[in-house]
C-alpha cells in the first residue's frame, strides 16, 4: 500500500521525468515497419511531386554552396600566393626599384616616364647646370606650374633644352621610341635613361630622377656630353 | 537527404494524421517538417537513425500544432482551447488498472495530458531542450513553457494521489 506522505517532490520529479522519456521511447519502438506504414499512410502524387521539387532545390542549393565555398578557397589561396610572390619579389632591389620607383609605360610610338613616390609631398626646388659645352648661353627660362624649362643656344643656333619638375607633379616625359634607342645609365648614382637618336635631325636625350625631382636634358650633342652636363647639376 | 526522406516520411505522416485527422493538412505538416529539417540539416545529418527519428517526430508534432493554430477555426482561440481540441483521455485512463506502482501510475496518467503539454515534456525531458529552445519552436514564451510543465506535473500528481487514496 502506498502512502500519500511518501510521495515526495524529488521522487515524483524523477519518476515523472523517466516516465515521459520511456513513454516517448516506447511510442517510437512500437512504430510499425516502413512497409506497413507505407501501406497505411500513402501520399498523394501532388505531395510526392512537391517533395521531389524540394529535394532537388536543396541539392542544387548545396551544390551551389559548395562551388562558392571552393571558389572562395581558391581565390584566397591565389591572393595569398600572389601576396607572397609579390612580397618575395620586393626583396629584390631591382624589382623594388622598377615597381616602386619608376613606372614606365610603353606605347606604340612613345615611351613615357613617370617617376613617382606615392604619398610624399615634394617641395619645389630650383636647379642649375654647372657645366655647358662651349659657346652655349642661356636664352630662355620659364616656369609653367610645377615645370621649369631652360633653353641654351650656341652660335650655330643649336639648342640644349633642360627641364625639371617635382616627382608629384603628375606629368610624364615621352620619348619618340621610333627614332630613339633607349638605354639605362646612371647620373650621380641615380638611375637614368638615355635616348640615343637614330637620325641626325633628332636630339639625344637624358632623363633621370634625383632628390624627388625628375629631369630631362636634350641636345644635338653626344650622350656622354649630356651626361657630363647632367652631372654638373646643383641646387640653386 | 533523399534517404532520410524516404525512410521517415510515412512515420511522420502517421503522427501528423493522428494529430490533425486530415490528409491534406497532414501532408502539409510533413512537408513543413522536411523544410525545417533541410534548413537545419547540418544539425541532423550526423545523427544516427534512431536519434533522427526522435527529432523528426518532435518536429512533425510541432508543425501539426503550428497548422492547427493557423486554421481559421482555431486561430482566434487560446492555447487552452486548442488543448481541449487535441483531446485528453482522462476518463479512459481512470478506468485503467487499479493497482500499480507509482511509476506505472504516472505512465498511465501521462495519457491524460494534452498534446501540446506532452510535446513540451518530450522536448524538455526526452530531447533535452532548454525552455528557451522549446519556446522558440512552439512560439511561446519560456515562462509559458514552464507553466505548461508545472501544470502537467500538477495534473499527473493529483491523479496519482487520487489513485493512491483509492488504493488505501
Amino acid at each position: 500500500m502506498m502512502n500519500k506522505a511518501k510521495i515526495n517532490d524529488i521522487v515524483f520529479e524523477a519518476l515523472f521525468r523517466q516516465a515521459v522519456i520511456d513513454e516517448f521511447n516506447e511510442e517510437l519502438d512500437l512504430i510499425p515497419s516502413n512497409e506497413e506504414l507505407s501501406a497505411l499512410y500513402p501520399f498523394t502524387p501532388e505531395f510526392e511531386s512537391r517533395m521531389t521539387k524540394l529535394i532537388i532545390k536543396d541539392r542544387r542549393k548545396s551544390t551551389f554552396k559548395k562551388i562558392v565555398l571552393y571558389s572562395k578557397r581558391i581565390a584566397l589561396i591565389f591572393i595569398i600566393t600572389l601576396g607572397l610572390l609579390f612580397g618575395t619579389l620586393l626583396f629584390n632591389s631591382e624589382v623594388r626599384a622598377a615597381v616602386g620607383g619608376i613606372i614606365i609605360e610603353w606605347y606604340e610610338k612613345f615611351t613615357s616616364f613617370t617617376f613617382r613616390e606615392e604619398g610624399i609631398v615634394i617641395e619645389k626646388k630650383d636647379w642649375e647646370l654647372g657645366y655647358l659645352p662651349q659657346n652655349y648661353k642661356l636664352v630662355k627660362e620659364e616656369t609653367l606650374g610645377q615645370i621649369t624649362y631652360i633653353e641654351f643656344r650656341n652660335n650655330f643656333d643649336e639648342k640644349i633644352r633642360f627641364s625639371y619638375r617635382p616627382e608629384d607633379s603628375n606629368t610624364s616625359i615621352s620619348i619618340d621610341n621610333e627614332n630613339h634607342t633607349i638605354e639605362r645609365t646612371q647620373i650621380l648614382g641615380n638611375e637614368a635613361f638615355s635616348a640615343i637618336s637614330e637620325d641626325e635631325q633628332f636630339d639625344n636625350g637624358l632623363i633621370w630622377n634625383m632628390k624627388s625631382n625628375t629631369f630631362d636634358l636634350w641636345g644635338k650633342i653626344s650622350v656622354n656630353e649630356l651626361i657630363k652636363i647632367a652631372e654638373s647639376i646643383r641646387e640653386k | 537527404m533523399t534517404d532520410l526522406y524516404h525512410e521517415n516520411k510515412h512515420l511522420l505522416m502517421m503522427y501528423a494524421l493522428k494529430i490533425l485527422r486530415n490528409e491534406q493538412m497532414a501532408e502539409d505538416a510533413v512537408h513543413n517538417s522536411f523544410l525545417s529539417i533541410i534548413k537545419n540539416k547540418d544539425k541532423y545529418l550526423d545523427l544516427d537513425c534512431r536519434d533522427f527519428r526522435r527529432l523528426a517526430v518532435v518536429i512533425v508534432r510541432n508543425k501539426c500544432i503550428d497548422i492547427l493554430r493557423t486554421q481559421k477555426h482555431y486561430s482566434n482561440k487560446s492555447m487552452d482551447e486548442l488543448e481541449i481540441f487535441l483531446g485528453s483521455n482522462e476518463t479512459s485512463v481512470e478506468q485503467q488498472v487499479e493497482t500499480a506502482s507509482e511509476y506505472e501510475i504516472i505512465r498511465k496518467h501521462l495519457n491524460s495530458i494534452d498534446e501540446i503539454s506532452k510535446q513540451v515534456l518530450i522536448m524538455k525531458y526526452a530531447i533535452g531542450m532548454s525552455y528557451k529552445e522549446i519556446a522558440g519552436e512552439l512560439g511561446m514564451t519560456p515562462k509559458h513553457v514552464d507553466t505548461r510543465i508545472m501544470r502537467a506535473k500538477k495534473k499527473v500528481r493529483k491523479l496519482l494521489e487520487k489513485d493512491v487514496m483509492n488504493d488505501e
